[in-house]
């Protein structure tokens, strides 16, 4: 192989050499915008596929223990002994200490043609600054055994749970 | 190349950590709604058929109440005599553990059957009141994997 030939062959490998290497940085260009775009579009899809798990079923939780409590209340007659004191010690016995609580008992008496407001009781804590808080209702209506279909007294009673604040 | 390599690293290590949280984030509810429902049936529902507690073989679906939030004493007494494996497959709970019990308002332990354990991976626990035997009972059911 001359001179010539030598030096040929040189430029062709420098000339290969300078082609391959732009054609590589363009390469790396497009990868990285590929990675971007579809980091692009992972990003909306994980976010929304998080925020999908969320559930109200801790809500439903609290609604749950609220109605309990007045069931409990109802069963074991303390709603009916209109007693302030009685009725806070048997809520504070029922539900755990991790929850505080307010409750508004209405107790009516039936006159013959419709319930008149006889008392109301207001009891617990302030629930102004729970984060969450879920609220059970329930009407007792207690008819008098002589006559079935009149009704003696009746009460409603709402309760309403939410997780203690520190 | 190498920022080419970082970048591609980076987000396959994120997609990771994303699909982790939220399989486990999907684990949780499943166990959430399969808890709030068993509690749920245990403390309102008599069971299916509603005299199962008299032929625990026949039993399609547990409920221990006798009335909403009025717990038989039979019912609960069958239910703790159940087999481990039988009781956990009729709540639906094959592939997790539970541990269920009983305690009065003061939270002395009145019953309790299933197996508890400190080394779970997700656990939740699910608690209702009722009423056995003519007091005030904690009903508590904790579902864990």
């Amino acid at each position: 192989m001359d001179r010539a030939d030598k030096m040929n062959r040189y430029k062709d490998e420098e000339h290969n050499r300078g082609t391959v290497t732009r054609k590589g940085f363009v390469f790396s260009i497009d990868a990285m915008l590929s990675v971007l775009v579809l980091a692009a579009l992972l990003a909306p899809i994980m976010y929304f596929s998080s925020s999908a798990s969320s559930t109200n079923i801790p809500i439903l939780d609290l609604e749950r223990k609220g109605s309990d409590t007045l069931i409990l209340l109802d069963k074991t007659n303390v709603i009916q002994g209109r007693n302030s004191t009685a009725i806070g010690q048997a809520v504070n016995l029922t539900l755990t200490s991790a929850l505080a609580w307010s409750l508004t008992a209405e107790y009516y008496n039936y006159t013959g043609t419709a319930f008149t407001l006889n008392q109301t009781l207001t009891l617990g804590q302030n629930d102004s600054n729970a984060t969450s808080e879920a609220a059970a209702y329930r009407v007792f209506v207690c008819s008098s055994l002589d006559l079935p279909m009149s009704f003696d007294i009746s009460k409603k009673v709402q309760i309403t749970v939410f997780p203690k604040t520190v | 190349m190498i920022l080419y390599a970082i970048v591609v690293t980076l987000l396959i290590g994120w997609v990771a950590v994303e699909q982790k949280n939220f399989i486990y984030a999907s684990d949780q509810n499943t166990i959430l709604t399969s808890g709030t429902s068993i509690i749920d049936m245990f403390v309102t529902s008599k069971g299916v058929p509603v005299n199962w507690e008299t032929n625990t073989a026949s039993v399609q679906a547990i409920g221990l109440a006798s009335s909403a939030n009025r717990l038989s004493s039979k019912k609960v007494n069958s239910f703790l005599t159940l087999d481990y494996n039988t009781s956990r497959t009729n709540l639906g709970l094959n592939n997790t553990n539970y541990y269920f019990t009983i305690t009065n308002m003061s939270g002395t332990l009145l019953n309790s059957s299933g197996a508890d354990s400190n080394s779970s991976t997700t656990a939740l626990v699910f608690t209702r009141y009722a009423a056995l035997g003519g007091n005030n009972v904690r009903v508590t059911l904790k579902i864990y994997r």
